[in-house]
């Protein structure tokens, strides 16, 4: 499956890149279901089986960590130095995906 | 009246889709799925509702670790109901956010599974098929009874194990393709 290999291409889906947003500072798993929805105004949702296997594949990847729990043993991860990298990659991905629609659309 | 209600399993592999709504169905005609059992599924009397459900597929090794699992769905608007063989069910809200929200994930679900009934026909569809050459080809008629025997009961266990494994095989093959088309 081409995908799978998705994070070694530093290619991200639309949901790992907001799930990666939302741990550039630290931050609670089950959290990111509602920052998502609400940075992305509604326009993303993150399902929690989605969510749950895709965090499961960053720590794999080693692009984010989980933090020291907390007392109520509740899971905090945040990104990890790759993690950030391949983040700001994505970041100048979509912005020149961005820039060539937005010159395209220009000329109509 | 009775407080309980039992109907068969007949297993997900071919009828997820429908076997879910049936799960639906009965929600809304005030029966609650309580357990998932090899053969059977039961509900208890509840109070009607408009319910959607959906199961997940993983193995969960640590208690903590299926807490931390649970947690997540609920707070995703995802009630559990129980788990067999690591498959997991839940009910929400109609209208609440789905369980899978992209593609990957969603055949990712499956792929576990499939690679288990893969490895099974791997080992058993040779076997059988061997077994039944020998036979056909009559090269086995006179060897020592016990050896026959012992021919017959592997081939048995074979044929056991490789008709569910190649039947549930191609019926998740079917339902990550019917997925992907979904989506595309």
């Amino acid at each position: 499956m081409a995908r799978k290999k998705a994070l070694d291409d530093d290619i991200l889906t639309d949901s790992t890149y907001y799930i990666l947003v939302s741990l550039v500072k630290e931050n609670h798993g089950y959290k990111i279901m509602q920052e998502v929805k609400e940075l992305s105004k509604g326009s993303v949702e993150i399902g929690p089986a989605s969510l749950y296997t895709i965090l499961k594949k960053l720590i794999t990847a080693e692009l984010i960590r989980l933090v020291e729990q907390t007392e109520d043993r509740k899971k905090i991860y945040v990104l990890t130095i790759k993690g950030i990298d391949i983040l700001k990659k994505d970041i100048k991905r979509r912005e020149l995906m961005l820039k060539i629609g937005k010159n395209a659309i220009s000329d109509l | 009246m009775n407080t309980r209600k039992t109907i068969l399993n007949m297993g997900l592999a071919f009828s997820e889709e429908k076997v879910l709504k049936k799960f639906s169905k009965l929600a809304s005609e005030g029966w609650m799925l309580k357990e998932a059992k090899f053969s059977k599924y039961i509900f208890e009397k509840s109070d009607p509702d408009e319910l959607v459900f959906n199961t997940d597929m993983r193995v969960l090794e640590t208690e903590s670790e299926k807490e931390e699992y649970i947690e997540m769905f609920e707070v995703g608007g995802w009630n559990y109901i129980c788990s067999i063989n690591s498959i997991h069910y839940f009910s929400s809200k109609k209208g609440n956010v789905s369980m899978f929200t992209d593609t990957d994930t969603n055949v990712e679900k499956y792929l576990e599974s499939i690679s288990i009934c893969k490895k099974a026909v791997i080992i058993t569809l040779p076997i059988v098929s061997i077994s039944v050459l020998l036979d056909v080809l009559n090269i086995t008629k006179d060897l020592n009874e016990v050896i026959l025997n012992f021919q017959f009961l592997i081939t048995l266990l074979s044929i056991a194990l490789l008709i569910p494994s190649s039947m549930t095989f191609i019926g998740l093959k079917l339902r990550v393709k019917k997925i992907i088309s979904n989506n595309k």
